[in-house]
């Protein structure tokens, strides 16, 4: 199935198969661009004008270049934290991409996303990313997306040779291919991860020869020949948008600077011959000869015309991202959900009209139904969720009334499918992932916590990830440990994720329709326990709004709170107290993120006491948010210390026995009822201290001594000349000895030429001139210890 | 340790009750508490009521601040006569003022009602900033010589807090409030507190007395005399 080699050359060999002019040039005078913009990037760096890490590209531009060629805007990328390339040879806007590497307002992302996370929807950009192999499955997604709003547009994910070892390329790679997704996946493979030879960690180092094992055609190409990328990328394009399925295209390439700036270029793993030898084989320096001498469509004068005018260009992207304004620090909290968190439909008013009685399941799926009538671009990826209508007959009939192509059946790889749903909603579409069981939630944690959490944060705005995880979740007759965790303090403790714990069918439908016209990523945790539960569900259009707790029952007593099938629990407690004289008010917050805390404290106010009953651990859980939020909100109002109930801080043991004892029972609520109107709280004993004293030191412990960060670069003496300086570089490196002088003041330098050497806890940094004239100063002699943008001597012209 | 110390210091209170309590002006260490470890509750507050006065106890005689066997009385006394009779006084050269009249007043009181009081025991303390200056009020001491027994005792600026008196007076600064509640000082079996109205016409007067000093009937009588005494001012010049 691969392209050969030969066939590549082929195309290449000969005017006919040429492609116009303007096409060659347009490679070339992208590859200059690129270059030129990072070579400039780089040298703000060193001087501390970027935060932040930066990773270059340089050397390996043409792979980029020869992709992106082929694409539309509408078409999209996923990239790698390698990634301003890619950006530019999507068409993102130099300047606006050089002020979000500035972290400046102008930037393509406002400031917030920076080098690694820079996306642009208007260019079909779907960000360079912080997390290897993160972007793939993304791609996956963008292309069943576009398949389902009826586009030809594909989506393409860049990685590196490190990606092609990591779990999310191989789930990736499979779903696309047995969905023939219109994707095409590009692996940059520069031999190195990091600083990890690829032929050290894995015994198969040809990348493209993977294709095989998802039934896909791969191809290797020389990913420094830009012509030959163009090509593959040609015939894996055409692929895509005629439906025929995803390709996978191995670009191989080097890049011939360190890892990130401030790494060393050779380091421990590479050689001078090795770096010598690819430099040699440039990819600008090789098109620009081959467009001269082989396919005689330009001579060195226009392209260097061509690279006057680039250089221009990106003097003025530098210009302006020095003259973008910093973002307003007021606006820090905007932008981590939609605002409002509500869809219109879920605050439009509605009258309670007729109910009927239904089952738990079948009324979330004649939501899901009807949401998927209403919008046709809702696709629904799952295991076992398609024809089987589900492990729970949470799907039953959907797949007869939708088809295969919206109920995804998909293969057991949570990563993949999640990765896809992420792009897919991030695109047009909306999605369900649905996990199964809310444990399998981490096997695809990245993509949940890392993607759909931070997306609209990082775009300050601009995109988001409108998908739901759908999970079966909460202990349920020895389900056992890996099938009973209901989690939702961990998905609410990261900020951009939307927590729903319904405790009614009327609840659940009501949320699930919500979520499906959301803005932002839900995480829908139905308890498994409350499938078979039955209640009064409205019928026709009904919507729960996010944040808006229900008072399950009113009391004057005491106020407990508790969600998903605690509520039950707890109402059962509420009613065994009654017959005490204790009236319980228990409200049902319904959702975790958004909280209800008004509601909350209103109740508190009237009640004075307050218990937190809850099926999630107690250690940084609900029981301690809630009740520290009271402390802060309605201290005045407590004639008791808050209690909380929450289920024994154990993993979920399969023996009933043991299991009865972990979990909260009515009879736990009612003690604890008790116990908090009798003023001692049931006391948790979650902490697993260990009894040891902490030592109190002996004398004030010094502060430490500040780390020497970002001084303001160095300043030229009033004498006239350039300032030579340390350079910026990695983050964890503050300062360098100088090791040696190449140069005596009153020597001549050139501009580039290597002058001095400093030594880094990490690296040998070597100082080149900045500009061509005579040595002037040696501020710093050898020995001495300068910190990062220290000056070290000048240069007079 | 220094923070058992602490602990065994501190009112346990649950910041309701605390909230009730301020709401309501009652101090916490007059509240019992009903919760663990005597933590004081909202019902400990809301159901506050002060306790009666020990029937058993007849001895405690010495009136303190706490105590709870307080009788008090307002009244309004009309001064538009006293008024009109000062300024007579102050254009033939006599100047007095209502602190001379109200010892004066006292005085003629303690004549009418001498049941309040132990024989011989009719001292007067007057509150000054800070201080007590205390008169006998031998019943008929005249005015002239109580202004300069007043005015030699304001510029004595010793303090007679310790002298024994069997009330004290406290002349509130003119406006239009109506005292309703002031505590006992110590060793004085009655208070007075006079507030004299912004226009001037009338004072606003708190009796308050430790009925195990005083028999709140006999107060009564006295605190009405007294009255009657300032409302018909020509008599205390007589």
């Amino acid at each position: 199935m691969a392209i050969s080699a030969a066939r590549a050359r082929e195309y290449s060999r000969g005017a006919p198969n040429l492609p116009d002019r303007k096409i060659l040039l347009d490679l070339f005078e992208r590859m200059v661009l690129l270059r030129r913009f990072e070579s400039i990037a780089q040298i703000a760096c060193r001087k501390g004008e970027t935060p932040g890490f930066l990773h270059l590209y340089i050397g390996e531009e043409a792979t980029g270049v020869g992709v992106c060629a082929h694409l539309r805007p509408t078409d999209w990328v996923t990239s790698t934290h390698r990634g301003h390339g890619h950006a530019l040879a999507k068409g993102g806007n130099p300047g606006r991409v050089m002020a979000e590497l500035f972290g400046k307002a102008d930037g393509i992302c406002g400031g917030r996303g920076g080098t690694m996370h820079l996306y642009d929807r208007s260019v079909g950009l779907f960000g360079t990313n912080g997390i290897v192999a993160a972007g793939i499955g993304h791609a996956v997604g963008i292309g069943l997306s576009a398949r389902q709003q009826g586009r030809d547009d594909v989506g393409v994910a860049f990685f590196g040779d490190g990606a092609a070892n990591h779990g999310g390329f191989h789930e990736a790679l499979n779903f696309a291919a047995v969905q023939r997704a219109p994707a095409v996946f590009v692996c940059e493979n520069n031999l190195y991860a990091t600083a990890t030879p690829l032929n050290s960690v894995t015994l198969n180092p040809e990348i493209a020869t993977k294709a095989a094992s998802y039934g896909m055609p791969g191809v290797a190409v020389d990913g420094n020949d830009v012509f030959a990328v163009w090509l593959a990328m040609k015939e894996a394009t055409e692929r895509a948008r005629a439906g025929k399925g995803p390709t996978l295209i191995e670009a191989k390439t080097y890049r011939t600077v360190g890892h990130h700036e401030g790494d060393p270029v050779i380091g421990t793993y590479r050689t001078q011959e090795e770096l010598d030898a690819w430099i040699k084989r440039d990819p600008i320096d090789m098109f620009r000869k081959k467009l001269i001498e082989e396919y005689g469509v330009a001579d060195a004068e226009a392209l260097a015309a061509i690279e006057s005018r680039i250089e221009k260009v990106v003097e003025e992207a530098l210009a302006f991202a020095r003259n973008s304004p910093e973002p307003d620090p007021a606006t820090v909290r905007l932008h981590v959900f939609a605002d409002p968190i509500n869809p219109p439909a879920a605050l439009a008013w509605r009258a309670v009209g007729e109910t009927r009685t239904q089952g738990w399941l079948e009324a979330v799926r004649d939501g899901i139904a009807e949401e998927m009538r209403a919008n046709p671009a809702i696709l629904y990826f799952g295991e076992g969720t398609g024809e089987r209508g589900g492990s729970f007959a949470h799907t039953k009939n959907l797949w007869q009334e939708f088809g295969a192509e919206r109920m995804v059946d998909t293969p057991i790889s949570e990563q993949g499918f999640t990765a896809a749903a992420v792009g897919a909603s991030a695109t047009g579409a909306r999605t369900v992932s649905d996990l199964m069981f809310a444990d399998f939630a981490f096997e695809t944690a990245g993509q949940i916590f890392l993607q759909a959490a931070k997306l609209r944060y990082m775009t300050s705005g601009l995109m988001s990830a409108p998908m739901v995880v759908r999970v079966g979740a909460g202990a349920l007759r020895s389900s056992g440990p890996h099938h009973s965790g209901i989690y939702h303090p961990v998905f609410a403790h990261v900020p951009g994720l939307i927590v729903c714990v319904p405790s009614t069918p009327a609840d659940a439908k009501g949320l699930m329709k919500t979520a499906l016209r959301a803005g932002d990523p839900v995480i829908m945790l139905e308890p498994k326990a409350l499938f078979a539960s039955k209640g009064e569900v409205p019928v026709g259009e009904h919507y729960v709004p996010f944040g808006v707790a229900r008072i399950a029952r009113a009391g004057t007593d005491i106020t407990i709170v508790a969600a998903g099938q605690m509520v039950q629990r707890a109402l059962e407690a509420a009613q065994a107290l009654a017959t005490e004289g204790i009236e319980s008010e228990v409200i049902d917050p319904r959702t975790i993120m958004p909280l209800d805390i008004e509601t909350i404290v209103a109740s508190v106010r009237k009640t004075h006491r307050l218990l937190i009953v809850d099926e999630a651990w107690a250690m940084c859980g609900l029981g301690g948010e809630i009740a520290q939020a009271i402390n802060e909100l309605a201290f005045d109002e407590l004639d008791a210390p808050p209690g909380r109930l929450h289920t024994a801080p154990t993993s979920h043991p399969f023996a009933p026995v043991l299991e009865r004892a972990m979990l909260v029972d009515t009879d736990r609520i009612v003690q604890g009822v008790r116990d908090v109107i009798a003023g001692k709280p049931p006391v948790p004993d979650h902490w697993y201290t260990v009894g040891l004293k902490s030592a109190a030191p002996v004398k004030p412990a010094p502060v430490p001594a500040k780390v020497a960060q970002a001084p303001p670069p160095a300043q030229a003496p009033a004498s006239d000349d350039e300032p030579i300086t340390m350079p910026f570089g990695d983050l964890t490196v503050s300062e360098g000895t100088v090791v040696k002088w190449l140069k005596a003041v009153g020597d001549a330098v050139k501009e580039g030429e290597l002058i001095a050497e400093i030594e880094t806890d990490k690296a040998v940094v070597e100082i080149e001139a900045p500009i061509s004239g005579k040595l002037s100063a040696i501020d710093q002699p050898v020995g001495a210890v300068v910190p990062m943008g220290g000056r070290i001597g000048g240069i007079k012209k | 340790m220094n923070m058992a110390v602490a602990q065994s210091q501190r009112l346990a209170v649950s910041p309701y009750a605390r909230r009730l309590a301020r709401e309501r002006a009652l101090p916490l260490e007059t509240l019992r508490g009903s919760g663990p470890g005597g933590r004081i509750l909202a019902a400990d507050v809301l159901g506050f009521v002060p306790a009666a006065a020990p029937v058993n106890l007849p001895d405690i005689v010495a009136p303190s601040v706490a105590a709870p066997r307080i009788a008090a009385f307002t009244a309004s006394v009309a001064l538009t006569a006293l008024r009109d009779l000062l300024a007579a006084l102050e254009s033939t050269g006599r100047a007095f003022d209502l602190d001379d009249v109200l010892l004066r007043a006292a005085g003629r009181a303690f004549g009418e009602i001498p049941d309040v009081a132990k024989v011989g025991d009719t001292s007067v303390a007057l509150e000054l900033a800070g201080r007590q200056a205390v008169f006998a009020t031998i019943p008929e001491m005249s005015l002239t010589l109580l202004h300069a027994t007043r005015l030699a005792a304001l510029a004595d600026n010793r303090d007679y807090a310790e002298m024994p008196a069997l009330l004290s007076i406290l002349v509130l600064p003119a406006s239009d409030i109506r005292p309703v509640m002031l505590p006992l000082l110590p060793g004085r079996g009655m208070r007075l507190a006079v507030s004299v109205s912004t226009a001037g016409d009338h004072a606003e007067c708190l009796l308050t007395a430790d009925t195990a000093s005083v028999d709140e009937a006999v107060a009564a009588a006295w605190f009405a005399a007294l009255k009657s005494a300032i409302e018909h001012p020509l008599r205390l010049f007589v």
